[in-house]
């Protein structure tokens, strides 16, 4: 009997060791953490507005650049949707950005696509999260593939949404010439990454095409979510 | 209902866990030479895996996950940074259970699994599925038919690798590659060969 | 003391240069295969791992003693997930790139047979000293196979090593293009095989 009880003794001071130095360096490390994932947040945005490129900046420099160039904005009509609005040196407003969410063939795919103040022109795309193969779907967050989405239009020239599609192969190859605005070249052997990604960014940008129409129509005024833009 | 057919496909064929994600050799080596033992093994670790993705399931979204807790009034709580440990020890757990429940109702059944699953509990390919269906935010059916799905391929996997080593038996392999080096030679053949299926959609 | 450095060292080199533990460690390389793409997330892991068996191996030691029979397998789980989780939140915090790309394959070092099998049949029957010793000969070996897996793959794979473009452009514009296989699963297996074959050939035991 007293094996057992020598054992449960020795198990709730193990259980209680652990849990206690667990959840100090937890606690203490949690900050940095989530700095981490806010840089991050931030870096993706600005990738996909190419501000920044693939080099490492200093926190400090990314939230400088992020503060200058970025501000989060409210659609008025719909105050729940995730928009930024991205700022040109001379101070005016060149575009904006939405975060793109997408299944993908093992699980979600998160990114950001930013859109020029015309309301029709991709100027980028970037994605920062996914869990396809490595090699084939996971090219994908590489700028070989991303840098395709540039200049791509949403709407036709009848002003009807398209939104932008991965083609399967090379796009000159597969898609005839009046549409090669609104695809992409795909990867090979990830046919089905793109599918799931073709159909992500159609549906995201269909969920923010109510903003879109208001920057066609030239009407931009929405509520800015910090107003000290100015003091810069 | 398509989307869990799929990922049932995909996580037996494209993604095994074994051949694109190499998590599971470590029991493979020591089992593989007889089949009837692959057999084994990999019927135990469908059952276990398809057992513990779930209970893990419940475990990190409704005491875990940052929000989990607010059931219990207490909704700021994060402890995902306990997930590894909670998930061993849950897997350990249901590996306890699951071999208690196979004594008590088919000593034949036991016989030939039951000195497995001890083995199976430090499988990495049972921990990587519960780790994988955090990662990737599954929700509960897509948490049970990936764990089965998982659990499948990695069986198949298993099997066909023992079945090649099997055969193997009868080349001539130089010295160094006798082993340990011509089974993971043989392993990267057949991951090339699964690969295949990255073209199916359903 | 020169008597004791001796044998320190000797046991902190044997699992690296020796024989015996590249088994043991071949068995233990699978669940990392899928991080040697790049060489700066194999370095890594394998700086991870070596963390997770020098202190397992030690503080299994220290207890050693007092750890009732029947829940020693719980003990050493205990330890190591501890540490791995210790490992996770810190590279979280100080190397969050890195531990992205990491995602699951820090986690299941836990299940990693090297870790537990050194627990098990060096540091329940050594001196803490030495088994600290000897978890830090064997996270050493296992790293360096690690980052020659990668090394292979990477420069072969994205032309990279580290992230620093080594193929040189003039090879590109001849015609040469980066062995898009090297990034792919079945190249890890293969290259780990033609490992084993080459250390097998040249440290005949």
């Amino acid at each position: 009997m007293s094996e057992n009880i020598k054992s449960i003794f020795f198990t709730i001071v193990l259980c209680l060791l652990c849990s206690l130095l667990l959840t100090l360096a937890a606690s203490r490390l949690k900050p940095l953490q989530e700095k981490n994932i806010e840089t991050n947040k931030q870096t993706n945005i600005l990738k996909a507005a190419g501000y920044v490129k693939d080099q490492e900046l200093a926190p400090e420099k990314i939230e400088k650049i992020f503060k200058q160039k970025i501000i989060p904005a409210n659609f008025p009509e719909n105050p729940g949707l995730e928009l930024y609005l991205t700022y040109s040196d001379s101070g005016n407003v060149s575009g904006y950005i939405v975060p793109l969410l997408s299944n993908g063939l093992w699980g979600k795919i998160y990114g950001y696509i930013a859109i020029k103040k015309d309301g029709k022109t991709i100027s980028g795309v970037s994605i920062y999260q996914h869990q396809e193969t490595p090699g084939l779907g996971a090219e994908i967050e590489k700028n070989q593939f991303l840098d395709n989405f540039k200049n791509k239009k949403i709407v036709d020239t009848n002003k009807n949404f398209t939104g932008v599609k991965v083609a399967k192969g090379k796009v000159k190859d597969s898609i005839p010439k009046n549409q090669r605005d609104h695809y992409v070249d795909g990867i090979s052997g990830a046919t089905l990454t793109g599918r799931f990604l073709s159909e992500g960014i159609v549906s995201t940008l269909e969920k923010y095409e109510p903003v879109s129409e208001k920057f066609r129509s030239d009407n931009i005024d929405f509520n800015l979510k910090n107003q000290n833009k100015d003091t810069q | 209902m398509e989307n869990l057919l799929s990922l049932f496909v995909n996580s037996v064929f494209v993604g095994n866990i074994l051949l694109s994600y190499f998590l599971g050799m470590c029991s493979f080596v020591a089992v593989s030479n007889n089949y009837k033992t692959a057999m084994g093994i990999g019927f135990a670790v469908i059952f276990v895996n398809s057992v513990t993705a779930p209970v893990n399931w419940l475990v990190f979204n409704y005491l875990l996950a940052p929000g989990a807790l607010s059931w219990a009034g207490l909704p700021n709580m994060d402890l995902s940074f306990l997930k590894f440990i909670t998930f061993i020890a849950s897997i350990a757990a249901m590996v306890q259970i699951v071999e208690m429940i196979i004594d008590r109702f088919s000593q034949p059944l036991y016989t030939s699994l039951g000195v497995f699953l001890p083995l199976i509990a430090v499988n990495c390919a049972i921990l990587g599925t519960s780790l994988f269906m955090v990662e990737r935010q599954y929700s509960l059916p897509e948490t049970i038919v990936f764990g089965f799905g998982a659990g499948t391929g990695w069986f198949l996997a298993m099997i066909t690798l023992a079945a090649i080593r099997i055969k193997l038996l009868y080349a001539d392999p130089p010295e160094g590659l006798k082993g340990y080096g011509l089974t993971m030679i043989v392993a990267g053949l057949m991951s090339m060969g699964f690969m295949i299926f990255s073209g199916i959609s359903l | 003391m020169k008597l004791l450095n001796n044998k320190y060292i000797k046991t902190m080199s044997e699992p690296v240069i020796g024989n015996n533990p590249i088994n043991v460690q071949m068995l233990g390389i699978c669940s990392a295969l899928a991080v040697t793409v790049q060489l700066k997330t194999a370095i890594v892991m394998g700086l991870a791992l070596t963390f997770v068996v020098t202190f397992s191996n030690f503080i299994v030691s220290v207890f050693r003693k007092f750890v009732p029979e029947n829940i020693r397998i719980i003990f050493e789980l205990c330890v190591i997930a501890s540490l791995v989780i210790l490992a996770d939140e810190f590279l979280k915090a100080y190397l969050f790139g890195i531990s992205k790309q990491l995602s699951v394959f820090v986690g299941l070092i836990i299940t990693n047979c090297l870790v537990m099998g050194r627990a098990e049949t060096f540091a329940l029957g050594n001196t803490p000293g030495i088994s600290m010793m000897d978890g830090l000969g064997n996270g050493i070996g296992y790293s360096l196979v690690l980052i020659f897996v990668a090394f292979i793959r990477e420069l072969f794979g994205s032309g990279s090593l580290l992230g620093y473009k080594i193929v040189p452009q003039f090879l590109y514009n001849a015609g040469y293009t980066d062995m898009g296989f090297m990034l792919l699963a079945p190249a890890a297996f293969i290259i780990i095989g033609l490992l084993v074959w080459l250390q097998k050939t040249l440290f005949k035991s």
